[in-house]
């Protein structure tokens, strides 16, 4: 009889430990579906990046060539699936896209340019600003002001007469006057 | 102040009033007509008997009815509508109790108006015969090119009657009613058989509903035969009959014409006796609905401000006479409508019970000074009427107190694109007066034109806009003798005393009816002109094949008419129905400014059809036409070439360029259009691309359907030498549509040599090669 009656108080002083416990791990298994909720999103950014890596990256192999043993590259127009897939990541992928404007390789900012002209909209407002103020290229400036048009206007014209007033390349004040005109 | 009357007489003349037969009876017929001259070979060749050959057989219209008895003198009044070709005219008269007598043909000119005096052409003729009828020949596509009056006048004696010379009936049927002012009044009617066989005409009176039928009329080709309304009534013991209707049935049909006149003698009363058609009536009431009309009507006092020169003491009363000439009872409904300003008003009278064969008479100007304003001194009348169409038939004539100033209203109610009227005249004291009424129940515009000097003057008055059933009445003596500038300001002058009229409407037409009389007010006689329906005889599509571009809308399709009298009116395209054959290739609105629109390349037809449009006849017709279309493909027309930054791979070198397109019709246009998607395929021995990709920097045209292609060009790895690569892009192109975009592809191609040093490129649209060569190809 005392047997059980220690067992029972055994049993009784645990279950003063057991109701933390249970709390305990509750809030542990919340905190981890709370970051497992998380983490996912953090990976979709990854593969995002991955992803916008792998178009750009075929974009310029496409253009990869020979000609009596010499290789030659030329810029290839993306491919429908990959405007497809650039426009629906949306505004994840300004960002990413960002990040390859500071690229040395220029065919990289070229095509970089480029999805962010397809992508459209008010987004690509300021990375093309970048560009068209601050690439070295002539081209890509002009490139990203005739993009950049795409954009909504009232956003997009500042810049492009900014560029047609200030950029120290006559050709490329002339691209911006165009495009200037053919909006009056 | 000279400008403020001018302006004030154009309103007069614009301004609303009634026309319609006056008095009895126009100046003398010296002073209207211009004898037909007659050379001494001709009266030399009469004189051998050789008779002229007679050389227009195609076309024979026809008068009943010419006098040239003691103080009668008859006229017979020709215009040629057709408005660029002479006109040559063979008249032919046919004395009652006397063989034909062939006139030598007269050839008019373009749109001339011109008088032929009866009495002189027989006494040159040596001919002494009194009564007859006339026949006018003429060889013609078509029958709308020609028309004509005849005037029988008794200046003296203050009595006219006029006849329109017409087609034969195309039915064997004519109906008629007539009315004796007074107890002196008689009236005659004359038959005429315009065929080459005997035809017998049953003529019947209806008098108190009862028929009586007149003896039969035997007439062999060509006669005419005169039937004495008194002395029928005699005949048939019914002398007391004051008004009755009369019908002629003839053995055949599209032989006879008739027509007579009332006159009492001794007070100047006389008034036309006008025997129609009722098939053609019926016919008419498809469009005018069955009302019949009865313009210029006279009432109640000369308008001081537009006076015709009655005596001051003259108070016009409109005597209505109307004649259910169908088996049933009809309800008629009169309204005299009047202009007070700018207001139309009406006053309707109480419906009238007519039993089958019934004829009454309602006279207007006792409810003048009551329900019709004193200041109104001219309207119209509208008789509506219940039952089948054409049952109704009626005369409205305007009598003052003393019977010898009378106004007789035609109601023929014809519906045109227009008219042509034979004559007018403002020689001596004659005047003219015409009356148009919009009988629509929009606006429309009319365009009145009056031609002089044999054709070649022509003046134009200002377009008018009349509002739904507003009558407009224009006095010509009042334009020529206060100089009123016409249309493009020049003058009608006053050397110019007769002519033609001319009533233009907008295309198809049936806007309005037409009335104008000559009257003179010291001889208190009034003639009614005649009137010719104006209608197109052909619809054209001009402009050749009608080329459009693929997914494009090309010009508006215009449809233009050429009129029976010559002449042509655009604006035909409202009135017309649009097909293709193929609207695979292309399609087209159906209707009213109509564009055809591409939908791919190839070749078909439009087809315009004008339904139901005024015709031969005054009747109705329904003309169509055609047009070829041909779709073309668009291209890539390169517009500059201009080198550019080829942003290479490090290690690698070449020349790149930057291409401007714009995307044009085959035929070299532009197509200025924003949103077009152009994309590419590429081939050359280093690789390329075989599904089609946009390539435009930015993707699309811009609104002058320009684009750009940035850059193109090869880069070579370390390359020792210019070296070069043939390059290939065939295009397509997207464009948005009203259902969402369409791909069109093009037969565009533009073959680049690239190279380190320099690029070619050869654009070639199918038609046109453009080179470009910018730096050193090899």
């Amino acid at each position: 009889m005392r047997q059980i009656t220690t067992v029972l108080r055994v049993a009784s002083s645990r279950s003063m430990f057991l109701l933390p416990s249970v709390l305990i791990c509750l809030f542990a298994i919340s905190i981890g579906a709370a970051w497992q909720i998380r983490r996912p999103q953090a990976s979709e950014k990854d593969e995002v990046r991955e992803r916008i890596a792998v178009l750009i990256h075929n974009a310029l192999e496409a253009g990869n060539g020979s000609v009596e043993g010499v290789r030659t590259w030329s810029r290839v127009p993306p491919s429908p699936g990959a405007v497809e897939e650039i426009i629906k990541f949306g505004d994840d992928a300004v960002p990413v896209l960002t990040r390859y404007l500071d690229s040395n390789n220029e065919p990289e900012r070229a095509i970089a340019v480029e999805f962010l002209g397809r992508l459209g909209g008010e987004r690509i407002i300021v990375p093309l600003r970048k560009v068209i103020k601050n690439d070295s290229s002539r081209s890509m400036r002009i490139e990203a002001l005739g993009w950049i048009s795409q954009a909504p206007w009232e956003q997009a014209s500042p810049v492009i007469s900014e560029a047609a007033d200030t950029d120290p390349d006559p050709k490329v004040r002339e691209a911006a006057k165009e495009i200037l005109v053919k909006h009056k | 102040m000279k400008y403020i009357r001018v302006g004030l007489y154009l309103v007069l003349v614009f301004s609303f009033a009634p026309f319609s037969v006056f008095f009895s009876s126009f100046a003398p017929s010296g002073a209207q007509t211009t004898k037909e001259p007659m050379t001494a070979s001709q009266k030399k060749a009469e004189d051998t008997a050789s008779k002229p050959k007679v050389q227009n057989l195609d076309f024979l219209i026809a008068a009943p009815y010419w006098c040239v008895e003691k103080e009668f003198v008859s006229t017979i009044e020709m215009k040629n509508y057709n408005v660029a070709e002479p006109l040559t005219v063979t008249p032919i008269l046919y004395p009652i109790d006397g063989p034909e007598i062939i006139l030598t043909p007269i050839t008019l000119k373009p749109s001339e108006t011109r008088l032929l005096n009866v009495n002189d052409a027989l006494a040159s003729y040596g001919k002494h015969f009194t009564v007859g009828a006339a026949e006018l020949k003429y060889n013609q596509l078509t029958e709308g090119v020609f028309g004509a009056n005849l005037t029988v006048l008794n200046a003296p004696r203050s009595l006219i009657y006029n006849f329109q010379f017409q087609l034969p009936e195309m039915s064997s049927k004519l109906e008629g009613l007539w009315w004796f002012y007074d107890k002196n009044t008689d009236g005659f009617i004359a038959v005429q058989n315009t065929s080459d066989k005997n035809v017998t005409v049953v003529p019947t009176f209806y008098a108190r509903q009862r028929p009586y039928q007149l003896q039969l009329v035997q007439l062999g080709p060509h006669k005419t035969k005169i039937i004495e309304l008194r002395r029928e009534l005699r005949k048939l013991q019914v002398e007391d009959i004051n008004a009755g209707g009369i019908t002629l049935e003839a053995s055949q049909s599209g032989a006879v014409i008739a027509g007579g006149g009332l006159a009492s003698p001794e007070i100047g009363f006389s008034a036309p006796l006008r025997l129609d058609d009722p098939e053609m009536q019926a016919m008419r009431a498809k469009r005018l609905g069955q009302t019949l009309h009865a313009l210029g009507v006279m009432i109640g006092a000369d308008d001081p401000m537009m006076s015709m020169g009655l005596p001051s003491s003259s108070r016009m009363n409109p005597i209505i006479n109307v004649r259910n000439v169908s088996g049933e009872t009809i309800q008629v409904t009169p309204v005299f409508r009047y202009q007070v300003g700018n207001t139309t008003k009406t006053f309707a009278l109480k419906p009238i019970q007519l039993s089958s064969q019934q004829l009454e008479q309602v006279e207007l100007l006792p409810r003048w000074g009551s329900q019709i304003p004193k200041s109104v001194s001219s309207g119209s009348v509208e008789l509506s009427y219940t039952g089948k169409s054409g049952s109704l038939l009626a005369s409205v004539t305007s009598v003052d107190q003393t019977g010898s100033y009378v106004f007789d209203a035609k109601i023929d109610n014809k519906l045109a694109s227009g008219f042509h009227g034979e004559y007018w005249s403002t020689e001596g004291d004659n005047d003219t007066f015409i009356t148009i009424k919009n009988i629509t129940d929009k606006p429309a515009t009319a365009w009145m034109s009056l031609q002089y000097d044999e054709g070649r003057g022509d003046y134009e008055l200002p377009p008018m806009v009349l509002q739904a059933g507003e009558s407009h009445m224009i006095d010509l003596k009042m334009i020529q003798q206060e100089g009123m500038p016409g249309a493009s300001n020049e003058l009608l002058p006053k050397t110019a005393v007769y002519g033609g009229m001319k009533l233009r409407e907008e295309p198809a037409g049936r806007h309005f009816l037409i009335d104008a009389v000559v009257f003179n007010p010291k001889t208190a006689t009034c003639g009614v002109c005649g009137y010719g329906c104006l209608y197109p005889t052909s619809i054209n599509v001009p402009g050749g094949t009608y080329i459009v571009a693929l997914a494009d809308s090309g010009e508006i399709i215009a449809v233009n008419a050429h009129m029976c009298d010559g002449s042509n009116q655009t604006g035909w395209a409202c009135v017309s129905n649009f097909s293709t054959d193929n609207t695979g290739i292309a399609t087209v609105d159906p209707a009213c400014q109509s564009h055809g629109f591409g939908i791919s390349s190839g070749s078909t037809t439009i087809r315009v059809v004008a339904p139901d449009v005024p015709g031969p006849h005054c009747g109705e017709q329904t003309l169509s036409s055609q047009r070829p279309v041909t779709v073309l493909p668009y291209a890539f027309k390169g517009i500059s070439v201009t080198q550019t930054n080829l942003n290479c791979p490090q290690g690698y070198v070449g020349y790149g360029a930057k291409v401007v397109y714009q995307v044009i019709r085959q035929d070299g246009t532009a197509i200025l259009k924003a949103g077009m998607t152009p994309e590419e395929i590429v081939s050359s021995a280093a690789g390329g691309f075989s599904d089609y990709r946009p390539f435009a920097t930015p993707t699309t045209t811009d609104s002058a359907g320009k684009f750009n292609d940035i850059p193109i060009g090869t880069c070579f790895q370390n390359p020792p030498s210019n070296i070069c690569l043939d390059v290939r892009q065939q295009f397509r192109v997207k464009v948005p549509t009203a259902n969402g975009e369409q791909l069109y592809f093009l037969g565009t191609e533009a073959n680049r040599r690239d190279c380190r040093d320099g690029i070619k490129v050869t654009i070639t649209t199918g038609t046109d090669t453009q080179t470009y060569t910018l730096g050193t190809v090899n």
